[in-house]
């Protein structure tokens, strides 16, 4: 497993979710962080290694921050999506299910920062994450600098475009992820595949 | 084998027409298709085909590599699974292999004290396209030909008709079991020149005339 995460090392990716309450909502008051428990674990498969780990937060009352535990894969191997028939090393997000009474407090726009610190600290050239539900809109926001592949952004542009024929809206082009209105992406997309350059920065 | 594929918006418009042609250099080939569309399969140009969709908590992947008949499939899936549109998939046969055909269905119907054949393709071949009638569209057959020598429409009934559903051709007619034997056979549909390839079988012309399915075509 260290061997895998070298540079960074499993006490740097614990650190990453060790919270600065100061810099997150009231909300998060509670939160414990000598409570929050990370569990990683070092697969591997015939495209190569990865390690998969989940960190669950919890308040002092033990009642947990997240739905599920959050879930982030570091493979060594995987294509990337703004770069045509290149592999490399990818961080993808799987999940980050916040309880509703925790919504609203910063607590994704202070701890993204911190992972992808670490991602780029391992050699990540991208961060990746399949945004559903909520997550369509939400990580579709600018202030969290993702982008998603011409293709997909093409195929959601034909989507956008019906959709504001059955609203009786004359064609307004998206010019960039973050133009597409909520109630288009909540209920016109299923989901979409999400991408950040790492290397960039 | 060459592969079509036709997607339709949630207006039963055609966004899409994209041909599979296999060691092809640009395998897969823009017929038709919306700006967006269009722009959306260009990005794809060399790149394997891996997407993710998630619906109701069930996560579907939809993988191809570049240059594969797959690929097709893959893009229907998810363009089908992510927004909700139809699509279809037209499987061609190379010319050659015509007389090898497989055909969706051929069955003899009796109407009207008459036996009537009805045959689906689902092929078409690559030399020539596809009869493309809009929804409910009915063309009529004006002519009928045997390859390589004409044959007098007058000298068959008159009702000889044609309507195609999409993906499928379909035509049927009463025949005359006295000429109508296995053989091929090209139709046009009016002043289109349209034309489709039939190979008709009879197999006891006196009791069940059988239609192996037409080739649809468009010249």
């Amino acid at each position: 497993m260290e061997s895998f995460l070298q540079p960074v090392s499993v006490a740097d990716i614990r650190d990453v979710y060790v919270v600065d309450l100061s810099q997150v909502g009231s909300q998060f008051a509670t939160l414990d962080n000598d409570l929050t428990e990370l569990k990683p674990t070092l697969l591997s498969n015939t495209s190569g290694k990865k390690v998969v780990y989940f960190v669950s937060f919890y308040t002092s009352a033990t009642q947990p921050i997240l739905d599920k535990p959050l879930e982030r894969w570091l493979c060594e191997n995987m294509a990337l999506e703004g770069a045509s028939s290149k592999k490399s090393k990818v961080a993808f997000r799987v999940n980050f299910f916040l309880r509703s009474q925790f919504h609203h407090g910063g607590f994704a726009r202070y701890l993204l920062p911190r992972e992808e610190h670490v991602f780029r600290q391992w050699g990540a050239s991208e961060v990746q994450t399949l945004a559903m539900y909520d997550g369509r809109w939400v990580w579709t926001r600018p202030e969290f600098g993702y982008q998603c592949s011409e293709f997909q952004f093409s195929s959601i542009q034909q989507q956008y475009r019906d959709w504001q024929r059955t609203k009786g809206s004359s064609y307004v082009k998206a010019k960039n992820l973050a133009d597409f209105p909520k109630a288009f992406l909540l209920s016109e997309v299923s989901s979409l595949k999400l991408f950040k350059n790492l290397e960039d920065k | 084998m060459n592969r079509e594929l036709k997607i339709y918006n949630r207006f039963d418009e055609l966004i899409l027409h994209l041909k599979f042609i296999p060691n092809d250099s640009l395998p897969l080939q823009i017929e038709d298709g919306t700006p967006e569309l269009r722009e959306a399969v260009r990005s794809l140009s060399g790149k394997d085909f891996d997407q993710t969709v998630v619906v109701e908590k069930e996560r579907r992947r939809f993988f191809a590599e570049w240059g594969t008949p797959e690929y097709l499939d893959a893009l229907a899936g998810y363009w089908s699974t992510n927004f909700g549109w139809q699509s279809s998939i037209v499987e061609a046969a190379p010319i050659s292999k015509f007389s090898d055909a497989q055909y969706d269905s051929c069955f003899p119907t009796l109407l009207a004290g008459q036996y009537v054949a009805y045959g689906n393709a689902h092929r078409v071949f690559p030399s020539f396209g596809e009869i493309d009638l809009q929804n409910s569209q009915v063309a009529r057959l004006s002519t009928v030909n045997f390859l390589g020598a004409s044959l007098d429409v007058t000298n068959l009934p008159a009702n000889l008709f044609t309507v195609r559903s999409e993906p499928r051709f379909v035509f049927s007619f009463q025949p005359d079991p006295t000429l109508l034997k296995t053989e091929n056979y090209s139709v046009g549909f009016g002043a289109d020149q349209y034309l489709a390839q039939a190979t008709v079988r009879v197999n006891n012309p006196k009791v069940q005339p059988i239609v192996n399915a037409p080739n649809a075509m468009a010249a």
